[in-house]
Formats: structure tokens, sequence, C-alpha cells
């Protein structure tokens, strides 16, 4: 990766838009960045590392929240966004990444929270929001990136490699494996394993395949088997249908020379049949005759019932009229008496002669005489009557009679029918003489057989043809199934394959740990010839690699020698990276912040000599005072490209960024 | 001028391909009888072009279908 350009927007101190152009050439690698304590070279520094990760560190440690890192004039003037672009090739591809945040307020005014926007473009193609960390981290992973921009101030992270087994360390072996290109070389092995995993389960596959090529074949055979039966039987079912059509046609022709006697034969029988029809209709209804007339018992109840009705209503009725006559009498008794005792008519009140006093007299006994014989009581009594009346009211039925004459009269009309029809036999009889009725019979019958089995024949050859249908169906299906299972088969090949696969995943293996133990002592061997150039006094020999990249000295007997003072770590520290960056699969740029904090007077020359010769692009963050020894900074500073100077503005929230 | 290190020049991971045939070297007694017909330094020099040739959007997917290309195109040719 190397560096194009860099713009800031209220980005920490630098207020407004600034921008920083890193282009440079192969005879001018350094770009040199300087400044003051605290105005601004690590905030540059953090712009690089915010726009790529979208993280923001101090060296403490501690991750700067986004909204802190607006700049504190643009936010006292009421913008509440900052953005960092950065502009860098990698591999020959172009990329354009965009990193904005706008920051929010609580209703005091303070700023609490942001939301932040990233954009890539490669080769002016978007990048999808969710493959740029992606992206970004396979051009630089975020691991190994203190590797490629490097704050020198810092230096527990190099040093953490030679002591720490912990997560973060393996993180930053793995990534210095991928600057090295371990991850190029795993992925083939995977592949291979993967590729002796697929032939496996292919070979299987034909495997089964091969158990179900047998199946398809007893399949097969099945379902020929099931096809030539249903032929075969097809076969003799049409031969005999032809047969049986023959003999049904010539017994047709013999029933035909004789269909007058098998009319009359038909219509005997026809009489007969009716007779013995009407017979049984017969002796049916006469069977129901004879339950009616069984249930008719109930009709002299029914007529004792109504008789003691008439009976009850005439005694009624006689009541009535004595009880009416009575009254008559009574009147006319006690008329007459009274008539007879003052002498006078009842009637008209005129005296009565002496002649009628008798026959007053006389009447009133013939009253009297009425009047006790209508006092006799009725009998039987009249309560009698009634209750009994009620009581066999409960026994009346409806008659059986009408159904008893209906059913006299069909039994009637069906006998009358039978002499006639017996009528008819006869003559039928009479004109059949002489005919072999039992040829005919036999003729007939025989018609019927062949009908019948006609109708079986064809029954037979409609499912024997369905089934020889079906059965054709089901061996194209087979054959279909067959065909795709053998065009599938080539287990050989699979084989060849699989067997390649997993020897070359073998020798992958084997090379990755080769390849592995070459690359460290690769590391190591640059390590240590950067360390010699480097280094300026002769304590120390040499430099060894451990499991992590992580280097220690051994002093002239080869003893590891850990003692070193922080100069010497920033050294060797330096060593790593130019190392790693040496031995890189891709090259990179090299920024490198405050690179000589703890350095003498010697190392730093050392190194000024040192580092342009490293990348052909090397960015150096460092403090304008820095002292540069005149034998050095003249053929250094011919390694220069650019110059840029950082500047306070008008109060101490504000820094430029200005080509010197 | 800037000292062009030996980065582009001797990449890693072509060092792997000479690693590998080494390797293929060292390990062919422990190869079946079709391996050790196939496994060639020509097969070698290709696999390890496929790693070099890999790009960030080649998937494991195409990776594999590359290297299996290489093992099927190796058996047709002694087919």
């Amino acid at each position: 990766m190397y560096l194009k350009k860099l713009t800031m927007n209220d980005f920490m101190p630098y207020a407004g838009t600034q921008e920083v152009d890193f282009t440079c050439d192969p005879e001018h690698p350094v770009i040199l960045i300087k400044g003051e304590n605290n105005r601004g070279k690590s905030s540059l520094f953090a712009a690089l590392r915010w726009c790529l990760y979208g993280k923001a560190i101090k060296r403490s440690g501690r991750s700067i929240p986004d909204y802190e890192l607006l700049n504190d004039n643009a936010f006292s003037e009421n913008r509440d966004s900052f953005e960092v672009q950065l502009e860098f090739t990698n591999n020959g591809d172009n990329y354009l990444l965009t990193r904005s945040c706008t920051v929010k307020k609580d209703a005091k005014g303070i700023r609490n929270s942001s939301s932040s926007k990233v954009y890539l473009f490669v080769n002016n193609d978007a990048v999808p929001n969710d493959d740029i960390s992606r992206y970004v981290n396979l051009v630089l992973n975020e691991s190994i990136s203190m590797f490629f921009l490097a704050d020198m101030e810092v230096l527990e992270g190099y040093e953490a490699l030679v002591e720490d087994d912990d997560d973060a360390s393996y993180q930053v072996k793995a990534a210095i494996e991928g600057i090295l290109g371990t991850p190029t070389l795993l992925a083939i092995r995977q592949s291979l394993n993967d590729i002796t995993n697929d032939t496996l389960k292919e070979m299987q596959s034909a495997r089964k395949a091969n158990k179900d090529q047998d199946q398809l074949t007893s399949d097969l055979k099945i379902q020929e088997d099931k096809r030539d039966k249903a032929k075969e039987v097809y076969d003799d079912a049409i031969t005999e249908l032809k047969n049986k059509k023959l003999e049904l046609s010539d017994l047709s022709d013999k029933l035909e020379k004789i269909s007058d006697s098998q009319q009359l034969i038909a219509r005997e029988k026809q009489l007969s049949s009716e007779i013995v029809r009407d017979q049984s209709q017969v002796d049916k209804s006469r069977k129901e005759l004879q339950i009616a007339v069984r249930e008719s018992w109930w009709a002299p109840v029914s007529k004792q019932v109504e008789k003691k009705q008439i009976q009850t209503q005439t005694a009624l009725q006689l009541a009535s009229s004595r009880e009416t006559e009575m009254s008559q009498l009574q009147y006319r008794l006690t008329s007459l008496e009274k008539s007879l005792e003052n002498n006078t008519c009842s009637q008209c009140g005129s005296v009565l002669p002496n002649d009628n006093i008798g026959t007053t007299k006389s009447e009133i006994a013939e009253i009297e005489a009425r009047i006790k014989e209508l006092s006799e009581p009725i009998s039987p009594t009249l309560q009698y009557l009634l209750a009994e009346s009620q009581r066999l009211g409960f026994f009346a039925l409806p008659r059986k009679a009408d159904s008893i004459r209906t059913l006299e009269k069909q039994i009637r009309l069906l006998l009358n029918d039978i002499p006639s029809r017996n009528q008819e036999i006869k003559e039928i009889g009479q004109k059949l003489m002489g005919i072999n009725r039992d040829e005919i019979k036999e003729l007939e019958e025989n018609r019927q057989i062949l009908n019948r089995r006609i109708g079986v024949l064809s029954q037979i050859m409609k499912t024997e043809n369905q089934k020889i249908q079906d059965a054709e169906k089901e061996i194209n299906s087979l054959t279909r199934k067959f065909s795709n299972l053998s065009s599938n088969l080539g287990q050989s090949e699979i084989n060849m394959e699989m067997a390649i696969a997993a020897d070359l995943a073998t020798v992958m293996e084997d090379t990755i740990k080769a390849f592995r133990e070459a690359m460290k002592k690769r590391v190591e061997k640059n390590a240590n010839e950067i360390f010699q150039s480097l280094r300026s006094e002769n304590v120390v020999k040499n430099l060894v690699i451990n499991e992590n990249y992580g280097l220690r000295q051994v002093d002239s007997k080869g003893i590891i020698f850990d003692h070193k003072g922080a100069g010497v770590a920033q050294v060797i520290a330096i060593s790593l990276i130019l190392a790693l960056a040496r031995s890189a699969a891709l090259p990179s740029a090299l920024v490198l912040d405050t690179p000589f904090a703890r350095l003498d007077d010697t190392h730093r020359d050392n190194i000024l000599n040192f580092l342009p010769s490293e990348s052909e692009q090397v960015i150096l963050l460092i403090q304008s005072g820095e002292k540069i020894s005149p034998k050095v900074q003249q053929q250094f500073m011919q390694k220069v490209s650019k110059e840029y100077s950082i500047t306070m503005g008008s109060n101490e929230h504000e820094s430029f960024i200005r080509r010197a | 001028m800037a000292r062009k290190v030996d980065i582009n020049l001797d990449n890693p991971i072509k060092q792997a391909a000479s690693i590998a045939k080494t390797s293929v070297k060292n390990l062919k007694n422990e190869f079946s009888d079709i391996s050790k017909e196939h496994i060639t330094d020509e097969m070698i020099d290709s696999l390890i072009l496929v790693a070099i040739n890999s790009k960030f959007d080649d998937s494991p997917l195409v990776i594999k279908q590359k290297i299996r290309n290489i093992i099927k195109q190796k058996i047709k040719k002694i087919v």
C-alpha cells in the first residue's frame, strides 16, 4: 500500500479543509512532516488510522470517542461534522476511502454522540458498505498496521510479541504471516482438503450409484417381466376372443334359423314367468288378507261400543223427555189439587160443577200413577251406560274392512288373468310340437356363455393392455435413471483426483510448515542485517526470532540477553518493522511517528541513513527541532520528496499543515 | 535511489514453490501410485500460480475449482 493523498476536514486540530500530498518518486521516497509537540503530528497519524479502521487511539491505549475528534473551533462555530479522505494504491489498484462523522450534542450543548459513514471506491467502483472493512483489512490488516503505521513512542506492542502468548499476540502473528503470504498457502491446503472430501463424497455417491444401478437393473427386469407376461396374456386373450366371436357367429346363425320357435319359446317363457309372478303376488295378497281378517276381531268390540253409545244417547233422550213430562205432570197435579180444594177451575177460575170433581180426582190419580212410573230408574241406569260407553271407547280401532275389500279385489283380478295365460301357453305348446326344445335351449345357453366369455376376454385385454402401458412407462423412467447413473460414473477419475488431492494436501502441509520456518528465518536474517546496520555498539551481537515473530537479543555467546535500554528496544522494533517490510509479499509504505524519540544521535543518524532505502515511500513525522548531524543531513535531505510543517493557527485548537 | 528491496523480485510465495517441490521429493515414497505418477513440478508450479494470482474476491470455492481443474487436466493428459 502506498499513500497518495490525505484530506482532513475539521479533524482534531485541523480546522477547515487541509490536504497532504504523499506522492513521491523512488529517487526521493521520503515525506517529512515536522511539528512541535502537541501541534498535530500524532493527530495526523490518528487521521490515517481513523480513516482506515474507524478508530482513533491515544498513546495511553484509550480509544477516543468519535465526537471528540471534531475540531473545537468548528464545534464552537456550530459545524457538526468532520471527514477524512485517503487516496492510496495497492497492488496496482486505486483506492479512495472516505470516512465522515456527524456529532450530536445534548440540551446543554455538550457533544455526546455521533454517527459515521464510510465509502470506498476501488478503481472508481463502489465497494458495498458491508465489504469495506474486509477490503481495508486485506490491504493492511489492522492487527499488523503497527508495523507500517508505527508510533515509535509506543513500543509495548512490539515487545509483547516477545513475551505474550495471548490472543492479541496470536492475531499479530497471524497478521504477520498474512504479510508474508502464509494464508494464501493455507487457502491452497484447505482447498486441497476440501477437494479430497468432495471427491470422497463423490466416490461414496458413485458407490451408492452402483448399488442404485443394481437395484435399477433388478427393477427393470421385474418391469420387463411384467410387461412380457401382460403381453402374453393379452395375445392369448385376443386369440381366444377371435375364436369365441367365430363361435358366437355360428351360434347366432343357427339361432336365426329357428327364430320363430325361439320367439314362441320366449313368449311361453314370458307367460310362465308372468303366471309365476302373479301367483306369487296372489300368495302375498292372501297372506296380507289373512292378517287383515285376523286383526279385524276388534270389530265386534267396536260394534258393541257403537251400540252402547247409541243406547246411551237414547237413554239420555228418554231421561230428558221423562224429566220434561214429570215436570209437566207435577205442575198439572198441583193445579188439579188446588182446583179440587177450592172447587174452582184451575184454568178459568169458575166454580167446578159437581160432575167434574170426580173427573179431577180421577185425573189426579192418573197423574200420580204416571209420576210414580216416571220416578222408577231407567234400566240399565244412565250412569252405568255413560261409564260403559267411556270404557269401551278405549278399545275402538280402525276397522280393516277397506283393506280386506281391496285385497280381495286384487286377488280376484290376479286370478282372473292366470287362466288366459295358461290358455296361451297351451296354444304355444301345440305350435311347438315336433321342435327340439332342448337343442334351442342349449344353443341359447351356449350363446349366453359365449357372450359372457367375450365380455371377460374384453376386460382381460383392457386390464393387460393397461399393465403393458404401466410397465412400459416404468421401464422408460428406470432407463432414464439408469442412463443418468451411468453418465455420473467416472469412478476411476474421481479416485485419481482424490488420491492426488490428498497427497498434495500433505505436500502443502509440509510446505507451510517449512515455509513458516523459512519466513521466520528470513525475517530474523533481515532483522539482524538491519539491526547490525542501525546499532551503535558491539554489546549485542544478534537477534533471534520466536514463534510470535518477537525479536530477542543474544550476546556474543548466543545467550539470550533481555536487558536493553529504551533506545535499543526502539532499534529492535524498527528492525522488525523493516524486516517485515523486506519480507512482505506485497511492498508497502512506512509511516513512522516520532521514530527518534528515544534514540541517541548515533542511532538517529544510522536510521536516517538507512530508512530511505527500505521502502519506496517513507513518511516520517518528526519534531521540528530534531537534531540531525550535518554529515547525515545532506545525504538524507536528498531523499526527501516533500516536506511539510505543522503550525499553530489563531489559537491552540487550530493547526495548519503546509508545504515547507 | 531507493533500494527496491527483494520483495517483488523474490516473492515469498514463489519461494513456497521450491519448498513444495522439495517436499514432493521427500514425501514421494508415501504417495499413492496415482500421485507418484501425476504430482510433478509442473503441477506444483500451477498450484503456486493459483496462490499468487488469488485476489480479494476469490472465494474458497473459486480457488478450489481452479485447483481441481489443474488436477483434472493432468489426469486427462495421462488418460
